[in-house]
Protein backbone atom coordinates (compact mmCIF):
# COMPACT_ATOMS: atom_id res chain seq x y z
CA UNK A 1 0.00 0.00 0.00
CA UNK A 2 1.55 3.40 -1.03
CA UNK A 3 1.85 6.43 1.26
CA UNK A 4 0.06 7.82 -1.32
CA UNK A 5 -2.40 6.09 -0.68
CA UNK A 6 -2.77 6.54 2.93
CA UNK A 7 -2.50 9.56 3.19
CA UNK A 8 -5.01 10.91 0.33
CA UNK A 9 -7.69 13.10 1.30
CA UNK A 10 -10.68 10.63 0.31
CA UNK A 11 -8.68 7.50 2.32
CA UNK A 12 -8.76 10.22 5.38
CA UNK A 13 -12.15 10.93 4.72
CA UNK A 14 -13.06 7.37 4.82
CA UNK A 15 -11.24 6.28 7.87
CA UNK A 16 -12.71 9.59 10.06
CA UNK A 17 -15.80 8.00 8.96
CA UNK A 18 -15.81 4.96 10.21
CA UNK A 19 -14.05 5.97 13.24
CA UNK A 20 -16.69 8.18 13.90
CA UNK A 21 -19.87 5.67 13.06
CA UNK A 22 -18.41 2.38 13.76
CA UNK A 23 -18.50 2.87 17.77
CA UNK A 24 -21.68 4.01 16.88
CA UNK A 25 -23.01 1.80 15.24
CA UNK A 26 -21.79 -0.73 17.76
CA UNK A 27 -22.76 0.61 20.70
CA UNK A 28 -26.30 1.54 19.09
CA UNK A 29 -26.57 -2.42 18.37
CA UNK A 30 -25.62 -3.48 21.77
CA UNK A 31 -27.61 -0.68 23.40
CA UNK A 32 -30.94 -1.90 21.57
CA UNK A 33 -29.95 -5.43 23.10
CA UNK A 34 -29.53 -4.12 25.85
CA UNK A 35 -32.98 -3.24 26.06
CA UNK A 36 -34.54 -7.11 24.84
CA UNK A 37 -34.30 -8.48 28.44
CA UNK A 38 -37.09 -5.80 29.63
CA UNK A 39 -39.53 -7.13 26.94
CA UNK A 40 -39.68 -10.44 29.05
CA UNK A 41 -42.20 -8.00 31.42
CA UNK A 42 -39.90 -9.68 34.23
CA UNK A 43 -40.07 -6.77 37.11
CA UNK A 44 -36.77 -7.98 38.55
CA UNK A 45 -34.62 -6.19 36.47
CA UNK A 46 -32.86 -3.72 38.14
CA UNK A 47 -33.82 -0.35 36.36
CA UNK A 48 -37.37 -1.19 37.74
CA UNK A 49 -36.59 -2.53 41.28
CA UNK A 50 -35.14 1.17 41.89
CA UNK A 51 -38.64 2.04 40.77
CA UNK A 52 -40.75 -0.43 42.49
CA UNK A 53 -43.09 2.35 43.45
CA UNK A 54 -43.57 3.83 39.99
CA UNK A 55 -43.67 0.14 38.00
CA UNK A 56 -47.33 -0.41 40.00
CA UNK A 57 -48.45 3.03 38.12
CA UNK A 58 -50.11 1.46 34.98
CA UNK A 59 -49.64 4.67 32.95
CA UNK A 60 -45.73 4.93 33.91
CA UNK A 61 -45.09 0.87 33.42
CA UNK A 62 -47.02 1.19 29.53
CA UNK A 63 -45.09 4.47 28.85
CA UNK A 64 -41.92 2.59 29.62
CA UNK A 65 -42.14 -0.18 27.76
CA UNK A 66 -43.62 1.55 24.91
CA UNK A 67 -40.29 4.06 25.06
CA UNK A 68 -37.60 1.38 25.32
CA UNK A 69 -39.20 -0.09 22.31
CA UNK A 70 -39.77 3.31 20.25
CA UNK A 71 -36.14 3.77 21.20
CA UNK A 72 -35.15 1.05 19.99
CA UNK A 73 -36.56 1.78 16.38
CA UNK A 74 -35.30 5.06 16.33
CA UNK A 75 -31.62 4.15 17.37
CA UNK A 76 -32.07 1.46 14.06
CA UNK A 77 -33.84 2.97 11.88
CA UNK A 78 -31.53 6.80 12.23
CA UNK A 79 -28.48 4.55 11.46
CA UNK A 80 -29.49 4.10 7.72
CA UNK A 81 -30.52 7.95 7.29
CA UNK A 82 -26.93 9.62 7.35
CA UNK A 83 -25.38 7.57 4.29
CA UNK A 84 -24.59 9.11 1.26
CA UNK A 85 -24.70 5.90 -0.48
CA UNK A 86 -28.66 5.05 0.96
CA UNK A 87 -29.77 8.83 -0.31
CA UNK A 88 -28.03 8.57 -3.54
CA UNK A 89 -28.68 5.15 -4.49
CA UNK A 90 -31.42 3.61 -2.35
CA UNK A 91 -33.37 6.89 -1.63
CA UNK A 92 -36.67 4.66 -1.02
CA UNK A 93 -34.84 3.30 2.19
CA UNK A 94 -34.31 6.94 3.10
CA UNK A 95 -38.02 8.31 2.80
CA UNK A 96 -39.09 4.85 4.30
CA UNK A 97 -36.76 4.73 7.76
CA UNK A 98 -37.37 8.57 7.95
CA UNK A 99 -41.06 8.19 7.82
CA UNK A 100 -40.79 5.56 10.75
CA UNK A 101 -38.06 7.57 12.51
CA UNK A 102 -40.21 10.63 12.63
CA UNK A 103 -43.78 8.52 13.67
CA UNK A 104 -41.88 6.66 16.02
CA UNK A 105 -40.57 9.88 17.55
CA UNK A 106 -43.38 12.75 17.33
CA UNK A 107 -46.38 10.78 18.31
CA UNK A 108 -44.67 7.65 20.71
CA UNK A 109 -41.06 8.56 21.66
CA UNK A 110 -41.19 11.60 22.82
CA UNK A 111 -44.35 12.16 24.50
CA UNK A 112 -43.73 8.86 26.56
CA UNK A 113 -40.18 9.96 27.25
CA UNK A 114 -41.86 13.60 28.27
CA UNK A 115 -44.25 11.87 30.67
CA UNK A 116 -41.11 9.41 32.58
CA UNK A 117 -39.32 12.61 32.96
CA UNK A 118 -41.24 14.01 35.67
CA UNK A 119 -40.40 11.06 37.39
CA UNK A 120 -36.56 10.35 36.71
CA UNK A 121 -33.91 9.83 38.36
CA UNK A 122 -31.96 12.67 40.15
CA UNK A 123 -33.28 15.95 41.45
CA UNK A 124 -35.16 18.72 40.14
CA UNK A 125 -32.00 19.69 37.61
CA UNK A 126 -31.98 16.30 36.24
CA UNK A 127 -35.67 16.47 35.61
CA UNK A 128 -35.19 19.49 34.02
CA UNK A 129 -32.47 18.38 31.71
CA UNK A 130 -34.24 15.64 30.55
CA UNK A 131 -37.43 17.90 29.83
CA UNK A 132 -35.40 19.77 27.80
CA UNK A 133 -33.89 17.05 26.18
CA UNK A 134 -37.68 15.44 25.23
CA UNK A 135 -38.71 18.88 24.11
CA UNK A 136 -35.70 19.29 21.96
CA UNK A 137 -35.74 16.16 20.52
CA UNK A 138 -39.12 16.97 19.91
CA UNK A 139 -39.09 20.23 18.21
CA UNK A 140 -36.09 19.18 16.42
CA UNK A 141 -37.70 15.83 14.64
CA UNK A 142 -40.64 18.46 13.60
CA UNK A 143 -38.76 20.80 12.18
CA UNK A 144 -37.05 18.30 10.38
CA UNK A 145 -39.89 16.76 8.92
CA UNK A 146 -41.90 19.87 8.33
CA UNK A 147 -38.64 21.32 6.33
CA UNK A 148 -38.46 18.22 3.92
CA UNK A 149 -42.28 17.05 3.97
CA UNK A 150 -43.66 20.64 3.31
CA UNK A 151 -40.99 23.18 2.53
CA UNK A 152 -38.86 21.18 0.48
CA UNK A 153 -35.70 22.71 1.81
CA UNK A 154 -33.29 19.52 2.38
CA UNK A 155 -30.31 21.57 3.41
CA UNK A 156 -32.35 22.50 6.67
CA UNK A 157 -33.70 18.95 6.99
CA UNK A 158 -30.74 17.75 6.73
CA UNK A 159 -29.59 20.30 9.99
CA UNK A 160 -32.29 19.67 12.02
CA UNK A 161 -32.21 15.99 11.83
CA UNK A 162 -28.50 15.80 13.02
CA UNK A 163 -29.68 17.90 15.67
CA UNK A 164 -32.33 15.27 16.63
CA UNK A 165 -30.06 12.12 16.08
CA UNK A 166 -27.98 13.97 18.95
CA UNK A 167 -30.83 13.90 21.04
CA UNK A 168 -31.36 10.32 20.36
CA UNK A 169 -28.09 8.87 20.80
CA UNK A 170 -27.89 10.36 23.94
CA UNK A 171 -29.16 7.35 25.24
CA UNK A 172 -26.23 5.40 23.76
CA UNK A 173 -23.29 8.04 25.16
CA UNK A 174 -25.01 8.93 28.36
CA UNK A 175 -23.99 4.67 29.29
CA UNK A 176 -20.60 5.31 28.20
CA UNK A 177 -20.14 8.58 30.72
CA UNK A 178 -22.06 6.20 33.38
CA UNK A 179 -19.60 3.12 32.75
CA UNK A 180 -16.42 5.76 32.83
CA UNK A 181 -17.06 7.46 35.82
CA UNK A 182 -18.01 4.49 37.39
CA UNK A 183 -14.64 3.65 37.47
CA UNK A 184 -13.70 7.44 39.28
CA UNK A 185 -15.40 5.95 42.43
CA UNK A 186 -17.94 9.12 42.52
CA UNK A 187 -21.70 8.14 44.22
CA UNK A 188 -24.07 6.84 42.12
CA UNK A 189 -26.00 9.87 41.90
CA UNK A 190 -23.31 12.56 40.87
CA UNK A 191 -22.23 9.84 38.50
CA UNK A 192 -25.97 9.98 37.08
CA UNK A 193 -26.03 13.58 37.01
CA UNK A 194 -22.79 14.18 35.57
CA UNK A 195 -23.07 11.74 33.01
CA UNK A 196 -26.70 13.24 32.34
CA UNK A 197 -25.56 16.84 31.76
CA UNK A 198 -22.01 15.29 29.66
CA UNK A 199 -24.11 13.70 27.61
CA UNK A 200 -26.69 15.70 26.70
CA UNK A 201 -25.15 18.93 26.45
CA UNK A 202 -22.34 17.45 24.87
CA UNK A 203 -24.09 15.69 22.19
CA UNK A 204 -25.99 19.18 21.57
CA UNK A 205 -22.27 20.78 21.16
CA UNK A 206 -20.80 17.76 18.67
CA UNK A 207 -24.21 18.46 16.48
CA UNK A 208 -23.75 22.24 16.91
CA UNK A 209 -20.24 21.88 15.48
CA UNK A 210 -20.91 19.28 12.74
CA UNK A 211 -23.75 22.28 10.96
CA UNK A 212 -21.44 24.86 11.66
CA UNK A 213 -18.93 23.35 9.55
CA UNK A 214 -21.44 22.76 6.88
CA UNK A 215 -22.76 26.22 6.78
CA UNK A 216 -21.95 29.42 5.64
CA UNK A 217 -24.64 31.05 7.43
CA UNK A 218 -25.04 29.12 11.04
CA UNK A 219 -27.88 31.23 12.83
CA UNK A 220 -29.50 31.04 10.10
CA UNK A 221 -30.17 27.47 10.73
CA UNK A 222 -32.17 27.83 13.61
CA UNK A 223 -34.88 29.64 11.59
CA UNK A 224 -35.19 28.03 8.93
CA UNK B 1 -49.80 15.81 7.09
CA UNK B 2 -50.99 18.82 8.82
CA UNK B 3 -53.22 16.03 11.24
CA UNK B 4 -50.29 14.18 11.95
CA UNK B 5 -48.46 17.07 13.16
CA UNK B 6 -51.15 18.62 14.82
CA UNK B 7 -52.07 14.71 16.57
CA UNK B 8 -48.00 14.59 18.02
CA UNK B 9 -48.14 18.05 19.28
CA UNK B 10 -51.53 17.74 21.15
CA UNK B 11 -50.43 13.96 22.28
CA UNK B 12 -47.25 15.91 23.95
CA UNK B 13 -49.06 18.41 25.72
CA UNK B 14 -51.48 15.54 26.88
CA UNK B 15 -48.12 13.67 27.82
CA UNK B 16 -46.66 17.12 29.92
CA UNK B 17 -49.80 18.38 31.53
CA UNK B 18 -50.74 14.85 32.68
CA UNK B 19 -46.72 13.88 34.03
CA UNK B 20 -47.24 17.17 35.47
CA UNK B 21 -50.63 16.54 37.34
CA UNK B 22 -49.09 13.07 38.28
CA UNK B 23 -46.20 14.11 40.11
CA UNK B 24 -47.73 17.21 41.84
CA UNK B 25 -50.36 14.30 42.78
CA UNK B 26 -47.65 12.47 44.55
CA UNK B 27 -45.97 15.64 46.23
CA UNK B 28 -48.94 16.10 47.67
CA UNK B 29 -49.48 12.25 48.94
CA UNK B 30 -45.62 12.34 49.71
CA UNK B 31 -45.01 9.44 47.55
CA UNK B 32 -43.12 10.71 45.41
CA UNK B 33 -39.67 8.34 44.59
CA UNK B 34 -36.77 9.79 46.55
CA UNK B 35 -33.98 8.32 44.54
CA UNK B 36 -31.38 9.83 47.36
CA UNK B 37 -32.14 7.25 49.97
CA UNK B 38 -29.57 4.70 49.65
CA UNK B 39 -30.51 1.97 47.45
CA UNK B 40 -27.76 -0.80 48.93
CA UNK B 41 -30.11 -3.43 49.51
CA UNK B 42 -31.11 -3.82 46.10
CA UNK B 43 -29.09 -5.66 43.92
CA UNK B 44 -26.42 -4.69 41.46
CA UNK B 45 -26.84 -4.81 37.73
CA UNK B 46 -24.64 -7.71 36.90
CA UNK B 47 -22.21 -5.60 34.34
CA UNK B 48 -21.05 -3.49 37.42
CA UNK B 49 -20.89 -6.53 39.66
CA UNK B 50 -18.65 -7.93 37.36
CA UNK B 51 -16.61 -5.25 37.42
CA UNK B 52 -16.86 -4.86 40.97
CA UNK B 53 -15.56 -8.41 41.37
CA UNK B 54 -12.89 -8.00 39.64
CA UNK B 55 -11.62 -5.61 42.21
CA UNK B 56 -12.83 -7.06 45.35
CA UNK B 57 -10.06 -8.71 47.98
CA UNK B 58 -12.27 -11.65 48.43
CA UNK B 59 -11.98 -13.05 45.05
CA UNK B 60 -10.07 -15.87 44.86
CA UNK B 61 -7.75 -15.24 42.49
CA UNK B 62 -7.09 -11.77 43.76
CA UNK B 63 -6.40 -13.77 47.35
CA UNK B 64 -4.37 -16.22 45.87
CA UNK B 65 -2.06 -14.06 44.31
CA UNK B 66 -1.89 -12.05 48.10
CA UNK B 67 -1.06 -15.53 49.57
CA UNK B 68 1.54 -16.34 47.04
CA UNK B 69 5.20 -16.18 49.10
CA UNK B 70 7.06 -13.15 48.14
CA UNK B 71 10.83 -14.28 46.65
CA UNK B 72 13.05 -12.53 48.36
CA UNK B 73 16.27 -11.12 46.15
CA UNK B 74 19.95 -11.87 47.69
CA UNK B 75 21.10 -8.86 48.47
CA UNK B 76 24.27 -7.52 46.72
CA UNK B 77 27.48 -7.89 48.89
CA UNK B 78 27.79 -4.52 50.38
CA UNK B 79 30.96 -2.13 48.94
CA UNK B 80 34.16 -2.98 50.43
CA UNK B 81 35.44 -0.49 53.19
CA UNK B 82 37.73 2.34 51.24
CA UNK B 83 41.31 1.46 51.97
CA UNK B 84 44.70 2.87 51.03
CA UNK B 85 45.94 -0.53 50.41
CA UNK B 86 43.77 -1.70 47.60
CA UNK B 87 44.99 0.95 45.38
CA UNK B 88 49.37 -0.03 46.39
CA UNK B 89 51.83 0.12 43.63
CA UNK B 90 53.30 -2.84 45.38
CA UNK B 91 50.37 -5.03 46.60
CA UNK B 92 51.96 -4.43 50.03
Amino acid sequence: MSARFLYSPKTVQWLSLLLFWFPITLLSLLLVYNTLPYFSFDRNMPFLETRAALYNKVVWRTCFYIHIAAGAFCILTALTQFSSWILKKRKKIHVVAGKIYVFVVLLIGAPTGFYMTFFAEGGFAERACFMCMALFWFYSTYRGFVTAARDKNFIAHKFWMIRSYSMALTAVTFRIYHLFFFYTDMSHLTNYSLALWISVCGNALVAEWIIYSQTKNYFKTFTT
Amino acid sequence: MKTFLMTSVLVMIIAGVYGAVDMSKEMNQGTLIDYHEPLKHLPKAKSLAHFELRFDKRHPRIQASENKPVKVKSHRRANPEFSTELFSRGGE
